[in-house]
C-alpha cells in the first residue's frame, strides 16, 4: 500500500483553531509515515518476515532442522547436555515412556534387538559345536580318558571340562586391508610362522573373494564373509567402513577371539580412521597400527596344542594299550591256568591226596577231594603254586590211605619205636628190624590182633640192646658184658687191640649212652708177664772159671733171646719201657776179682751171643758171686741170669 | 626407500591378451584357474619410480568382458589407475575398450589409464586405424602398441602409469 501525502483525508478537515493545530498534527505524522515508507520500505519487509519467522516456526521447520543438526554435530553434543542439564531429564524421560508404553518400544527395537540376538545366540551355539566336534575328533585320544579323570577329580561337568581343554589355537597372521582398494595397509606374522610370498597379492585375492562371495551369493548388503575355514586354518574378518581386518588362526578359533578383533578395528579406527580412510598406498604411514594388531596375535596352548596326527599317535598309543591289556589279560589267564595246572598235577602226584572233580569258572578253580590228614592240607600249598586263596574254591573230606607211608605214619605213632628199630610196611608185612629194650619188645606182643593194612608181623630182625652190643663187639670168652639202664659194663681179659676198639665201636651205638671197662684187662700184660717171669727164671750156665757156655747151653741162649724178643715188642706195644739185666754169675770160689772179671766177661759174652740174634738195645750188664748156695752145689752159680726192669713211670 | 602400493585394473575383452601381456613382466602371485572361478587374479609389478621412490602396482587381471557386470565392478572398486588392452587384430575389442573406459569412469570417476592395442606383431592383420588411435590420443590417451609375444612397450606402459599415479 502506498500514501499520497499530499491528499488529506476526511477526517483531518479544519473547523477550529485547535481542530487545525491537531490536523496539522496528524499530517505531519502521515508525512513522516509516508517518508518512513518510501525510505525503509525494504528493511519494514524484512522486519515483518522475520516477525513472521518467529511467530510462525513451524513454517520455516524445513530451513531450521538442517541448521540445528550443524549446530549439533559442530559443539560437542556431551557439553550441550551438560549444559542444558538434559541428562537426567532425558533419562527419566525415557524411563517414564518406556513404563507408559513398553509395546511401543518392543515394536521399535524388535527389529535391531531380535537379529542382534540371533547372531549372538548362533556364534553361541558355534562356538559350542566346534568344541563339541574337537571333542568328538579327539574320541578316541588318551585326553578324553584325562578329561574323564580330571571331571571327575574336580566335580566340574565333563563338558565343561571339553570345552576348557579344546579351545587351543594360535593367531599367525593379520592383514589389515584396505576396504576400498583391498590394498594391504599392514600384516604381522606370529613368530616361527612362514611368511607369505606376496601379502600385498594376497590381500588383494582376499578382497576379491569377498566381493565376489558377496555378490554371488549374499542378499543384503549387510552381509559379509565373515569365517573362512580351510583344513587346521580359520581366517575371521571383520570391517568398519574403512578396513577389514582379516586374521588367520590355526587350531579351534573361539568365537570369542571376533571381539577381540572387532575391539582392535575400532581402536584402530579411533586412533588411525583418518589415516586408514585416506589411505593411498603408503603403509608405512600407519606403522604405529602395528601395536595395536600384535595384539591380536593371541594363542592359547593347551597341552593338545599338537599338528594334527597328535589324536593318530594317540589313537595308535590307545591301540597299544588295548593291545598290551589284552595281551596282558591273556597271559594273566594263562599263566594262572598255568600254576593251577601245576597245583592239580602236584596234587595228584601227591600220596594220600585224591582229587574226585575240578573244573575252572573264568579265573577261578574249582575243586573238590580227599586227602589223608597225615598229608599237608591241599589248600595250604595253593600259595606254593601263586594261586591266591580267592582263585581256589575247594571241598575237602579226610580219609586214612592204606598206602605203605601212612601205615608206617599211623603204626609209628602207636608204637613208638626207639630209634634204633626201623619200621616199615611192605606187602601188607610190618618189618621192625633193630635193636631195643627188653621192655619195648615186650610190648609187641600185647598189640591189638588188627592193625589197619597190616596182615602180619615180622619181627626176626628184631633183637635186644646187649644182642646187639654183642653181635658188634664180638667180645672173646674171656670177656662178660652187662647192659642196664643203657650203660655197658665190660669185664674180664681182652687183647689189646679188642679192648681199644671198643669206644669207637660203642660210638656207632646210640643206645649205649655210657660203657664201664674198669675191670677189663688186657691180655697182652699178662703174658708180658709171663715173659719176665719166664726170662727171669732162665739162667745159662757155665764150665768152671769159663766165660762161654756148654754146648748145651748154646741152644738156651736162643729161646732167651726169643723170650727177650717177646718181651721187648710187648713192652713197645704196652708202652712199658723195660731194660733187661744180663747178670753174670759166679760162684765164691777163686778170689773176688777174678770173679767179678769172670762174671763180667760171663755177661759181656751173653750180651754178644744176644746181639748175634737181633737184640741190639735193652741190655745192660751186671755182676754177681753167690755165696750163699755152694754148699748146695756150686755149678748152679757159675751162670748168667736175667732181669726185666720197668723203667716207666709206675702207673 | 619408500613403497607406494596402488590398485590397478586390467580391463578389455576377452582374447585381448592381457594376461600374456603382463605375464613376463610381473610377479604371478596365483594361478590363472583364478580367471575362471573367481574371475579375477592378482599379479603385483614394482616399478622404480626414483631412487627414494618405488610404486608397486597391484595389478587385477580381470576376466575378459566387453561390459562391466556386477561383479566386475565390485573388483574396480578403489583402483587407482586402469590399464585397457585391445586387439590390434580385432577392431571391435577396441570399441569394447572405449565402452569399458565408459564405464569405469562412471564408476570411479577419472583416474589415470593406459590404453595398450596389442598383438602388434600381427601387423598383417591389423584392423585398427591410425585415424582413430590419434583421435584417441589428441583426446589425451596414452595409447601403445604392445605385443605379448616380442614384450613391446609393456614395461614402457607400466613405469607411466606408476609415474601418473604416485609422481
Amino acid at each position: 500500500m502506498t500514501v499520497d501525502a499530499n491528499q488529506p483525508s476526511e477526517k483531518n478537515q479544519p473547523h477550529t483553531s485547535d481542530d487545525a493545530q491537531t490536523l496539522e498534527q496528524l499530517i505531519e505524522k502521515k508525512r513522516y509515515q509516508a517518508l518512513k515508507a518510501l525510505l525503509l520500505a525494504e528493511e519494514s519487509e524484512r522486519l515483518a518476515s522475520l516477525e513472521h519467522y518467529i511467530h510462525h516456526p513451524d513454517a520455516h521447520i524445513e530451513k531450521i532442522a538442517p541448521l540445528l543438526a550443524q549446530a549439533i554435530q559442530q559443539a560437542n553434543l556431551a557439553s550441550i547436555y551438560q549444559a542444558l542439564e538434559l541428562n537426567t531429564i532425558v533419562q527419566d524421560k525415557i524411563i517414564e515412556s518406556v513404563q507408559n508404553d513398553t509395546a511401543m518400544y518392543t515394536q521399535a527395537l524388535y527389529p535391531v534387538i531380535l537379529p542382534a540376538i540371533k547372531k549372538s545366540i548362533a556364534e553361541a551355539f558355534k562356538e559350542m559345536m566346534q568344541s563339541l566336534n574337537y571333542a568328538i575328533e579327539q574320541g578316541f585320544s588318551l585326553n578324553r580318558f584325562a578329561w574323564h579323570f580330571e571331571a571327575w577329580r574336580s566335580g566340574v561337568p565333563y563338558r565343561e571340562v571339553v570345552l576348557r581343554h579344546t579351545l587351543s589355537f594360535r593367531v599367525e597372521q593379520v592383514f589389515l586391508i584396505h576396504r576400498e582398494s583391498g590394498l594391504l595397509i599392514r600384516h604381522l606374522s606370529s613368530a616361527g610362522v612362514q611368511q607369505l610370498r606376496d601379502s600385498d597379492a594376497v590381500s588383494a585375492m582376499l578382497t576379491a573373494i569377498q566381493d565376489f562371495i558377496k555378490d554371488s551369493f549374499s542378499v543384503n548388503d549387510s552381509d559379509h564373509l565373515d569365517t573362512v575355514e580351510i583344513g587346521d586354518y580359520t581366517v575371521f574378518l571383520t570391517r568398519d567402513s574403512n578396513a577389514v581386518l582379516a586374521c588367520v588362526i590355526w587350531g579351534m578359533a573361539p568365537y570369542a577371539l571376533r571381539e577381540v578383533f572387532d575391539n582392535a578395528l575400532r581402536v584402530i579406527d579411533k586412533n588411525y580412521g583418518e589415516l586408514v580412510s585416506n589411505f593411498d598406498g603408503d603403509s608405512s604411514l600407519l606403522e604405529p597400527v602395528d601395536a595395536i594388531l600384535h595384539s591380536c596375535l593371541l594363542f592359547k596352548d593347551n597341552s593338545t596344542f599338537k599338528k594334527k596326527d597328535a589324536s593318530i599317535k594317540n589313537f595308535a598309543i590307545l591301540l597299544l594299550l588295548i593291545f598290551v591289556g589284552v595281551g596282558y589279560w591273556r597271559y594273566d589267564n594263562w599263566q594262572f591256568q598255568q600254576r593251577a595246572e601245576h597245583y592239580l598235577q602236584a596234587l595228584q602226584q601227591t600220596a594220600g591226596v585224591i582229587i574226585t572233580s575240578h573244573s575252572y569258572d573264568g579265573k577261578k578253580l574249582l575243586i573238590k577231594g580227599l586227602y589223608d590228614p597225615l598229608t599237608q592240607n591241599p589248600q595250604q600249598r595253593s600259595a606254593q603254586f601263586g594261586l591266591k586263596p580267592q582263585q581256589i574254591t575247594s571241598q575237602w573230606q579226610t580219609y586214612q590211605s592204606l598206602e605203605p607211608f601212612f601205615v608206617e605214619q599211623r603204626l609209628t605213632r602207636l608204637l613208638q619205636p626207639p630209634n634204633t628199630v626201623s619200621l616199615h610196611v611192605s606187602n601188607n608185612t610190618l618189618i621192625l628190624a633193630g635193636a631195643a629194650s627188653k621192655s619195648w619188645l615186650k610190648q609187641l606182643d600185647l598189640l591189638p590182633p588188627v592193625l589197619i593194612g597190616v596182615d602180619k608181623i615180622d619181627t626176626h630182625a628184631l633183637k635186644t640192646y646187649l644182642q646187639a652190643i654183642t653181635e658188634l663187639l664180638q667180645p672173646p670168652p674171656t670177656v662178660t658184658m652187662e647192659f642196664k639202664e643203657l650203660n655197658l659194663l665190660v669185664q674180664g681179659t681182652a687183647s689189646l687191640d679188642w679192648i681199644q676198639s671198643l669206644p669207637g665201636k660203642l660210638m656207632t651205638l646210640p643206645f649205649v649212652q655210657s660203657y664201664d671197662i674198669k675191670n677189663l684187662t688186657f691180655s697182652e700184660a699178662a703174658q708180658l708177664q709171663q715173659l719176665v717171669e719166664s726170662l727171669e727164671k732162665t739162667s745159662i750156665y757155665f764150665a768152671n772159671e769159663q766165660a762161654t757156655p756148654t754146648d748145651a747151653e748154646q741152644k738156651d741162649v736162643a729161646l732167651v733171646a726169643d723170650t727177650i724178643k717177646q718181651l721187648q715188642a710187648l713192652s713197645v706195644q704196652l708202652n712199658k719201657p723195660v731194660e733187661i739185666i744180663v747178670i753174670g754169675q759166679t760162684n765164691s770160689d777163686g778170689t773176688i776179682k777174678f770173679n767179678q772179671n769172670l762174671a763180667q766177661k760171663r755177661a759181656e759174652y751173653m750180651i754178644e751171643q744176644l746181639k748175634t740174634h737181633g737184640i741190639l738195645s735193652g741190655l745192660k750188664t751186671a755182676m754177681k758171686t753167690d755165696r750163699k748156695y755152694e754148699k748146695t752145689g756150686k755149678e748152679l752159680h757159675r751162670k748168667t741170669s736175667f732181669k726185666v726192669i720197668f723203667t716207666g713211670v709206675d702207673e | 626407500m619408500k613403497i607406494i602400493q596402488k590398485k590397478v585394473c586390467l580391463l578389455g575383452d576377452f582374447g585381448v591378451g592381457k594376461t600374456s601381456l603382463v605375464a613376463r613382466f610381473v610377479t604371478n602371485a596365483f594361478p590363472e584357474k583364478y580367471l575362471t572361478t573367481v574371475g579375477v587374479k592378482m599379479d603385483t609389478k614394482t616399478v622404480a619410480i626414483n631412487d627414494e621412490l618405488q610404486a608397486k602396482l597391484i595389478l587385477w587381471d580381470i576376466a575378459g568382458e566387453s561390459a562391466l557386470n556386477t561383479k566386475t565392478s565390485s573388483y574396480l572398486r578403489g583402483s587407482a589407475g586402469l590399464i585397457f588392452v585391445a586387439d590390434g587384430t580385432r577392431e571391435n575389442t577396441l570399441t569394447s575398450a572405449l565402452q569399458l573406459k565408459q564405464e569405469a569412469d562412471n564408476l570411479l570417476g577419472a583416474v589415470p589409464f593406459v590404453l595398450l592395442i596389442n598383438k602388434h606383431d600381427l601387423i598383417a592383420e591389423w584392423d585398427i586405424s591410425e585415424t582413430v588411435v590419434d583421435e584417441l590420443k589428441q583426446q589425451g590417451w596414452q595409447v601403445f602398441y604392445s605385443s605379448a609375444k616380442t614384450g613391446e612397450n609393456v614395461e614402457q606402459a607400466l613405469l607411466l602409469l606408476a609415474q601418473n599415479l604416485v609422481g
